[in-house]
C-alpha cells in the first residue's frame, strides 16, 4: 500500500477517523495498529522482523537506561549496533556479500554455490534502523532516558507516515510530542491536508512528468543523443527533489492528523551557495543524523590530525551516505564524488571567505553564481547516482558535454523526450509553482494569504489545488524513488 | 466574560469548524461527481477517433449489412467504402486496436444490443489473437462505456480493482490516464473533434505509410528460430462463442485471415496449426473460413507498412476481393454445420 494509492486514502480515513474518536488512554494502541496494520500490507514476515527488533532494542534500551552498569551497558549498546548494522547488511548488501563471498571463498577452501538467493530488502528498513540505532545510542550518552513504554516505543519506530522513507525523526524529538495521547487541532490537520495535497502535487505533476523523459535516458542512454542526455542530467535533480520532498511532505502531513510533527528533509536546496550548502539543505534528517553518529565522533576521535582528520571525517561521511543507498559502485563513487567535492569546499572555506570579504562586489554576486555552480557540480554527481552502472554513467557523461557546443538541438531533445513541447511547458510552469510554494512556505507567506482570505475562496483554492493535481498528474510511475532505499 | 462564555464560544466554533470541514469533503465529493459526469458526457459526444466508433455503437447508429469485427487487422485491411460500394450494403467496421477475441466478444455482444444484427458478419483472423488479452490495449478508449455490462464484466474479470476503480471512483479514470483523455474529453463538451484521434471513415482507419521497419526488428529479434504462436482453446472458444451469437441473429458468418507479407510466413512455425484451428471453428460453427494469406497481394511489399497490416492502396485492393467473395456468401450462404 503505498501513499499515492486509492487503498491508503481509504485506510487512512478509517484510522484517522478511529484514533480522533478513541478515549485518550486508548490512541496510542490505534496508532501502533494502523501503523503495524500499514507495515503488513507490505510484507508480513517482514513485519514480524520489525516486531523482533523493536521489543530486543527496547529491552536493550532499558538495560542501557536503568543503571545495569557502566560495563553492562557498553556490552548491550556493542551488540545493538553490531546486531542492528548486520540486519540492515544482511539485507541490503546481501548480494554484494555473496559476491565477495564466491571470490575469496575457494582461497580459503570454501565451494562457491551458484544458487542466486533471491532476498527482498523489508521495505524502510534503513529508516528504521536508522531511528533504532540513534535511540540506542542516544539512550547510552545520556542524551535521552530510555523509553519505558514499548508502545510508545512502538510508535516511534513503526509510525506509518515516517517508515517508508522517513523523515528519520530522532526519539526524543518524536517522544516529546507525547504522540497518540491527543487529538490535532483542526487548525493542524488542516495544515496537513494543505502539504499532503502539495506533497502530491510535487510528486505526480513534477517529478513524475519530468520522469517521463529523464527515465527514457537514463535506462537507454546508449540510444539518446547528446542533447536528451544533457536534458536528462540537468532535470534529473529536478526530478529526484521533487519526488523526495513531495514524499517528504506527504509524511509530514500526515503526521499532523496524528498530531506529530515531523522534521524537514529539505532546505531549498538547489538556493545553496556551495556544495556544503548544499548538503545542509539535502535530506537533512540523514546528513544531520550521520553528522551526529558518524562524522562527530570520528572528528573527534581524529582531530589530533589536523586538516586531514577533517577531510577523512567528510570523505568517511560522504561514502556512508552513498553507501546508504544500496550496495552499487555507482552509489560509492556518488558518495566519493560528493565527498571529493566537500573536502576541497571544507578546506577552502577559509580562503574563499576572505577573498569574498575583499571582494563584497563578487560576494554579492556569489548569490547568483554560486547555486548555478553548485546546482551543475550536484548534477553531473547525480549522474552516478542515476544511472545503472558506472560505464552507464561515463557514457552520459561523455555524450552529454558535447550537447554544450549544440545549445539548439537542447530543444529538439526536450521535444523528443516529452513528445512534444507542451508537456515540458507544463513541466516550467509546475517547477516554478513548486519552488515559489516552496518559498513562500518558509516564510509562512502562502498560509497566512489563505488566512486571511474568505472562506469561499479559500475552498475555491483548495479545490483547485486537487484538481491540478487530479489533471496534470501522471499516474503510471508506481512508487517514490526514495522508497526503494 | 466568564470562563463557562469562552468554553461556550470555543466549544460553538469547534463545532461551526467541524461542519465546513463535513461541507467541504461533501462539496468536494459532489463537484468531483459532476466532473466526472460531464467529462465522460463529453467524451460520449465525440464523432471522430476510437470514441466516434464507440459512441455510434452505443448509440445504435450503426446497423451496418455488413460488419467487420477484430483487432488491428481489421481496423485497416477492410475499407467499407469499398465493400459499402461493391456490395450496395452499408458496410461498418468495429475493429478494436490491440485486442483479442476475449475483448472483440463484449463488443460485438454491445453491437448487438444497441444495433440491428447485420447480414454478413467478418470476423478477422491472424496469427497472435489465438490468445486471450490479459490487459486492455488503449485502456482509455473504455472508460465512457463502462455502463455497458458486456464490457464492464470483460475488463473487470482481466483486472478487477483497476476496471472498478475507474467506474465507480469519481475522476480515477481521468487521473490514470492522463491529461490528454480530459482533453479529448473537453472538446467532446464544446463540440469539437477531437484533435489527437485518427480519421475513421465507416470505422475503417486508412493508413498513408510506406514499409515502416518494425519487420525488420521483429526478423532481428527472432532471428531464424522463428516464433510458436499460441493457441489457447479460451481464445477459440471465444470465437465460436462471435460466431453463434452472429448467427443466432440471421447474420452469414465468415472469419477472414487477410493477406500478410509472403516473408512473415517463415518466421511462423505453428502457421498450419493456426490456420487449421480457425479453418475448424467456423466450418463447426456454421461460418466459412476464407483465406487471403497466400493471396497475391502479399507478395508486394508496397500494399504493407509492416508485415501484418496494409496500408490504403492495399486495404482498397484487398477489400475489392473480399467484397466479391461477401457477394458470393450473401448469396449462397455458409455451411451448415
Amino acid at each position: 500500500m503505498t501513499f499515492q494509492s486509492v487503498e491508503f486514502a481509504a485506510f487512512l480515513t478509517v484510522a484517522a477517523f478511529i484514533y480522533w474518536l478513541a478515549a485518550e488512554r486508548f490512541k496510542r494502541y490505534v496508532l501502533l495498529l494502523a501503523s503495524y496494520v500499514f507495515y503488513a500490507t507490505w510484507s508480513l514476515p517482514y513485519t514480524a522482523l520489525l516486531t523482533i527488533l523493536t521489543i530486543v532494542t527496547h529491552r536493550v534500551g532499558l538495560i542501557i537506561g536503568h543503571g545495569h552498569g557502566e560495563r553492562q551497558a557498553r556490552r548491550a549498546v556493542g551488540f545493538a549496533i553490531v546486531g542492528l548494522v548486520m540486519v540492515l547488511a544482511v539485507f541490503k548488501y546481501w548480494k554484494i556479500l555473496l559476491t565477495i563471498a564466491a571470490q575469496i571463498g575457494p582461497s580459503f577452501g570454501l565451494n562457491h554455490s551458484s544458487r542466486t538467493y533471491d532476498l527482498i530488502a523489508p521495505i524502510g528498513i534503513s529508516y528504521y534502523i536508522f531511528k533504532l540505532i540513534s535511540y540506542v545510542l542516544d539512550v547510552y550518552w545520556e542524551r535521552l532516558p530510555a523509553q519505558t513504554s514499548l508502545i510508545d516505543f512502538g510508535n516511534y519506530v513503526s509510525f506509518f507516515p515516517q517508515i517508508l522513507s522517513g523523515p528519520i525523526q530522532r526519539a526524543g524529538d518524536f517522544f516529546r510530542q507525547h504522540p497518540g495521547t491527543h487529538n490535532p487541532t483542526l487548525a493542524r490537520m488542516q495544515r496537513g491536508l494543505r502539504l499532503i495535497v502539495f506533497g502530491l502535487f510535487q510528486k505526480f505533476v513534477v517529478a513524475d512528468r519530468i520522469g517521463l523523459g529523464v527515465d527514457q535516458a537514463f535506462l537507454h542512454p546508449r540510444d539518446s543523443t547528446s542533447g536528451q542526455l544533457l536534458v536528462a542530467v540537468y532535470l534529473f535533480p529536478w526530478q529526484l527533489y521533487a519526488d523526495f520532498s513531495g514524499l517528504t511532505d506527504i509524511a509530514i502531513g500526515l503526521g499532523r492528523l496524528f498530531d506529530i510533527e515531523s522534521p524537514k528533509n529539505f532546505d531549498a536546496p538547489f538556493f545553496a551557495v556551495d556544495i556544503a550548502d548544499f548538503w545542509r539543505r539535502w535530506h537533512i534528517t540523514l546528513t544531520t543524523w550521520l553528522t551526529d553518529y558518524l562524522f562527530t565522533p570520528l572528528r573527534l576521535k581524529l582531530r589530533s590530525w589536523g586538516q586531514l582528520g577533517l577531510a577523512i571525517a567528510v570523505f568517511a561521511n560522504m561514502i556512508a551516505i552513498g553507501v546508504w543507498h544500496g550496495a552499487k559502485w555507482t552509489f560509492v563513487l556518488f558518495g566519493a564524488s560528493s565527498g571529493i567535492l566537500l573536502v576541497a569546499a571544507a578546506l577552502t572555506q577559509r580562503k574563499r571567505n576572505q577573498f569574498y570579504k575583499r571582494h563584497p562586489s563578487l560576494a554579492r554576486a556569489r548569490r547568483i553564481t554560486g547555486p548555478l555552480l553548485t546546482f551543475h557540480l550536484v548534477a553531473f554527481s547525480f549522474i552516478l547516482f542515476r544511472a545503472a552502472s558506472v560505464s552507464e554513467a561515463w557514457h552520459v557523461f561523455a555524450h552529454a558535454l558535447p550537447a554544450y557546443l549544440h545549445p539548439g538541438r537542447l530543444r529538439v531533445a526536450i521535444q523528443e523526450l516529452w513528445h512534444g513541447g507542451s508537456q515540458f511547458a507544463i513541466i516550467v510552469a509546475a517547477l516554478l509553482t513548486m519552488e515559489l510554494c516552496h518559498l513562500a512556505r518558509r516564510r509562512a507567506l502562502l498560509g497566512r494569504w489563505l488566512y486571511c482570505r474568505p472562506l469561499w475562496l479559500r475552498w475555491c483554492v483548495y479545490y483547485a489545488a486537487v484538481s491540478v493535481v487530479l489533471f496534470f498528474g501522471i499516474y503510471t510511475t508506481k512508487t517514490f524513488i526514495y522508497v526503494q532505499f | 466574560m466568564s470562563s463557562s462564555d469562552q468554553a461556550l464560544r470555543a466549544d460553538r466554533s469547534t463545532r461551526l469548524a467541524k461542519t465546513q470541514a463535513f461541507a467541504f469533503c461533501l462539496i468536494g465529493i459532489v463537484l468531483m461527481f459532476v466532473i466526472n459526469g460531464a467529462l465522460i458526457s463529453g467524451l460520449r459526444r465525440l464523432h471522430n477517433g476510437d470514441f466516434g466508433v464507440w459512441n455510434a455503437l452505443v448509440a445504435g447508429d450503426i446497423n451496418a449489412d455488413v460488419l467487420v469485427i477484430g483487432a488491428s487487422r481489421a481496423l485497416v485491411d477492410v475499407d467499407c467504402e469499398v465493400v459499402t460500394k461493391r456490395l450496395a450494403q452499408s458496410c461498418f467496421d468495429i475493429g478494436l486496436d490491440g485486442s483479442a477475441y476475449n475483448l472483440q466478444q463484449p463488443l460485438l455482444e454491445t453491437y448487438l444490443a444497441h444495433n440491428r444484427p447485420p447480414r454478413i458478419a467478418i470476423v478477422s483472423a491472424d496469427i497472435a489473437s489465438l490468445s486471450n488479452a490479459r490487459e486492455a490495449y488503449h485502456p482509455q478508449q473504455y472508460l465512457p462505456y463502462l455502463d455497458q455490462p458486456q464490457v464492464y464484466e470483460r475488463l473487470k474479470s482481466l483486472d478487477p480493482t483497476l476496471w472498478w476503480k475507474q467506474r465507480y471512483l469519481p475522476l480515477y479514470g481521468f487521473a490514470h490516464h492522463g491529461l490528454s483523455l480530459t482533453i479529448s474529453a473537453v472538446q467532446g463538451l464544446i463540440k469539437s473533434p477531437d484533435s489527437a484521434a485518427p480519421t475513421r471513415v465507416r470505422g475503417h482507419l486508412a493508413v498513408d505509410l510506406s514499409w515502416d521497419g518494425s519487420f525488420d526488428n521483429f526478423m532481428r529479434e527472432v532471428g531464424d528460430r522463428g516464433k510458436i504462436f499460441p493457441v489457447e482453446p479460451a481464445a477459440i472458444a471465444h470465437v465460436a462463442a462471435m460466431i453463434r451469437e452472429l448467427r443466432a441473429g440471421g447474420a452469414q458468418v465468415a472469419i477472414f485471415y487477410s493477406p500478410e507479407w509472403r516473408e512473415m510466413h517463415r518466421f511462423e512455425l505453428n502457421r498450419s496449426e493456426v490456420l487449421s484451428s480457425y479453418r475448424t471453428v467456423a466450418t463447426s460453427n456454421g461460418a466459412v473460413f476464407l483465406d487471403y494469406s497466400d493471396s497475391p497481394l502479399s507478395f508486394d511489399r508496397s500494399y504493407f507498412y509492416n508485415s501484418q497490416h496494409m496500408n490504403r492502396r492495399g486495404a482498397i485492393l484487398f477489400s475489392q476481393v473480399l467484397s466479391s467473395d461477401l457477394a458470393v456468401l450473401a448469396t449462397r450462404g455458409a455451411p451448415t454445420p
